[in-house]
């Protein structure tokens, strides 16, 4: 049975999208047939980091929520384009549904909103067309519609947050939100922890504040900055701290934690 | 290379320079020392040398002069004897009998006494008969006395070898005292020559050469013709003068000031001979050893070294005791910088070097001070990294929440959801439916 599994974080700026793809990259490395949705119309940015822009992007999860095409049709194979020096996955995939970069549909979205229900069942017909075995949904930061919905029909939920007093209120009204929608899974992973920073008592402090486990603690890395969204880290470093709590979130996600 | 390592070989080299420079200073100035004082000893015996060589050439001159005149007294006294026994008809032969009494038993070796012809009718030698003759050619010594005949009142002649048996006699001879004759004594003059010997200048040649003080001397004339040399053997001091030496001897002879020259390992020192009116008559070069010179500063420069060794190992030992007085402490601060970015420094670990009222104890006060605030400001930060508390305002957590959550829209997509989910799963699962 496939999964949806909705990345959300409270506020922008924690590193979604990065999670997002080095997740759902290192997820196909173990062999699975995995998709990455970009449900952040307003602001999208997970192409980026496949190298994809505008003019590859035929259609987008726009066209098809507004009824163009098909969603089969805004999904495209990126799994050779993650970059870095590792080799593609062999038996798995990944695959993408893009958000329009046009500023003008983006700007449509914001004007008209677009009915969620229409969302839910294309991702549930692109499940079933690309026989996917994760769905990994890249949210708009916050609490919306949109959001509220991945969460309700998630089998895991994966919420980011950063050492950060801004982040600590929004992201616990955010799990409480997810608790009342009966999320099956709910975790948390702390991204840009800095190197001063202990990360067995980050994990133990936020557990203990949220009450839900921590996944991963993510150190903030120079290198990652550097690469910035022109690649999938995971595969550029292997070794890296980062690529290795990577790889603990995609056990856990996969059900090998 | 280490801090230590630097000071001890800086101190080292320093002292090295400082020793060898100290050391070849010293072994010059012993070097000119020594020969100053052999060119000044040179100069010594030079000088006397010159002076006794005037003097030697005199003596002889005013002993003969001294003879002659006594010569003149006894060649008087026999002229009035003569006189006075002629008067009172003492015959020749008792007159001639009383003068060999005298030559047989004083230093007057011989009388002739003539008439007025010249003929020596009374003699000291028998069985000689002998006329004085003005003529040279026929009398080369003799014909000198001629004059007492009729002019000279008396005459004393140079001590000279005789042609008729090569001994050296002085006459000297006065006129008459009763009638024109020439009374005439002669004297054995041997002394003369040994006097010449003994007090002339090969003489002194060979008694400087033989103290051992000089190698070898030359008395050389103005017109550089040798007049006295001596050498020991091996030596080039010959009867002519060697070619080597002449322009020194010029510059003595023409300046009258003495010169002297080092070659090899002999100084040579030439000096002026002066006559009684300082004019310049000749010099005297003498070759001085200066092998003692060398052995000299041989000895200095053992006594250099070891004095050197001595300076140069103190030197090394002060050198490494100052060098762990110096970088011992600074290992210690440079163990403590390291400790710091370990975080391991521990304040009392420098402790003993900041006790020192030097530059290092103050640099290890300063650090030491540091190094605390520096911890100090770590472990402020830790605690204030491990304060990072999560706040979270529960009170306004659960109004947002239940803003959300009580929300219309939230109600239907939470029940919307779980049919959808229960749709999916029946999709997934057929059987459970």
């Amino acid at each position: 049975m496939s999964k949806i599994i909705p990345i959300h974080s409270f506020r922008g700026g924690t590193g979604k999208s990065n999670i997002t793809a080095n997740v759902a990259v290192t997820t196909a490395h173990r062999g699975h047939r995995v998709g990455i949705i970009d449900t952040d119309i307003q602001s999208p940015g997970i192409h980026a980091i496949f190298g994809m822009g505008s003019e590859q992007m035929d259609h987008a999860l726009n066209d098809y929520l507004w009824g163009k095409c098909s969603i089969e049709k805004t999904a495209y194979d990126v799994t050779e384009r993650g970059g870095g020096p590792c080799p593609a996955p062999t038996q798995g995939k990944v695959y993408l549904i893009p958000s329009s970069v046009k500023t003008g549909e983006i700007v449509r979205v914001l004007r008209e909103g677009y009915d969620v229900g229409i969302l839910n069942d294309g991702l549930r017909d692109v499940i079933d067309a690309l026989k996917l075995d994760y769905l990994f949904i890249d949210t708009h930061p916050g609490l919306n519609e949109e959001t509220l919905l991945s969460m309700a029909i998630s089998d895991i939920v994966l919420i980011i947050m950063r050492p950060d007093q801004q982040d600590y209120q929004g992201t616990a009204v955010t799990v409480d939100v997810a608790r009342s929608l009966d999320v099956p899974e709910l975790y948390l992973i702390v991204n840009k922890v800095p190197s001063g920073l202990d990360a067995g008592d980050v994990t133990k402090r936020v557990e203990e504040s949220y009450g839900i486990p921590v996944l991963s603690v993510l150190p903030l890395s120079e290198t990652m900055v550097e690469l910035g969204s022109a690649g999938v880290f995971c595969l550029q470093y292997p070794d890296h701290r980062f690529s290795q709590g990577i790889a603990h979130i995609a056990d856990v996600v996969t059900g090998n934690g | 290379m280490t801090l230590r390592t630097q000071i001890i070989l800086l101190v080292t080299l320093c002292l090295v320079f400082a020793v060898l420079a100290t050391a070849a200073v010293w072994a010059w100035t012993a070097r000119e020392t020594i020969l100053r004082q052999t060119e000044t000893d040179g100069l010594i015996i030079a000088h006397l040398l010159s002076r006794t060589a005037t003097f030697a050439e005199k003596v002889p001159e005013e002993a003969e002069e001294a003879i002659g005149a006594q010569m003149i007294v006894e060649a008087s006294i026999t002229a009035h004897l003569v006189a006075i026994a002629e008067r009172y008809g003492m015959p020749p032969e008792e007159i001639e009998s009383h003068l060999r009494a005298i030559v047989d038993n004083t230093a007057l070796d011989e009388f002739w006494i003539t008439d007025e012809e010249g003929h020596a009718y009374l003699t000291s030698e028998q069985g000689v008969d002998f006329t004085f003759s003005p003529n040279p050619e026929v009398q080369p010594q003799a014909y000198q006395f001629w004059s007492l005949l009729h002019r000279d009142s008396s005459f004393v002649q140079d001590a000279r070898r005789r042609e008729i048996d090569d001994k050296i006699f002085k006459y000297a001879g006065v006129a008459g005292i009763d009638k024109p004759r020439i009374v005439q004594v002669g004297y054995n003059a041997v002394i003369l020559d040994d006097l010449r010997e003994r007090l002339g200048l090969p003489q002194l040649a060979e008694d400087l050469v033989a103290s051992g003080n000089v190698l070898s001397v030359q008395i050389v004339n103005d017109r550089y013709v040798v007049l006295a040399y001596n050498t020991i053997p091996g030596q080039a001091s010959a009867p002519h003068v060697v070619q080597e030496d002449l322009p020194h001897l010029q510059a003595v002879i023409e300046s009258g000031k003495p010169v002297s020259t080092l070659r090899g390992s002999v100084l040579k020192i030439a000096t002026p001979i002066m006559d009684a009116d300082s004019e310049v008559i000749g010099a005297v070069i003498v070759y001085l050893p200066t092998e003692h010179v060398w052995s000299s500063i041989q000895d200095e420069l053992r006594l250099a070294a070891l004095v050197a060794l001595i300076i140069v190992g103190a030197g090394v030992l002060t050198s490494l005791i100052l060098s762990r007085r110096v970088t011992r402490p600074i290992a210690r601060l440079t163990d403590a910088a390291g400790a710091l970015e370990a975080n391991t420094f521990d304040p009392d670990s420098l402790t003993e070097v900041a006790a020192r009222q030097d530059e290092i104890g103050h640099l290890a006060r300063v650090f030491t001070r540091m190094a605390q605030e520096v911890q100090l400001r770590e472990l402020r930060l830790k605690q204030e990294v491990r304060q990072m508390k999560i706040e979270i305002d529960h009170t306004q957590k659960l109004a947002q929440v239940a803003e959300i959550t009580e929300s219309e829209y939230f109600q239907l997509l939470k029940a919307r959801a779980r049919s959808l989910k229960a749709g999916a799963s029946s999709a997934a699962n057929p059987v459970e439916s």
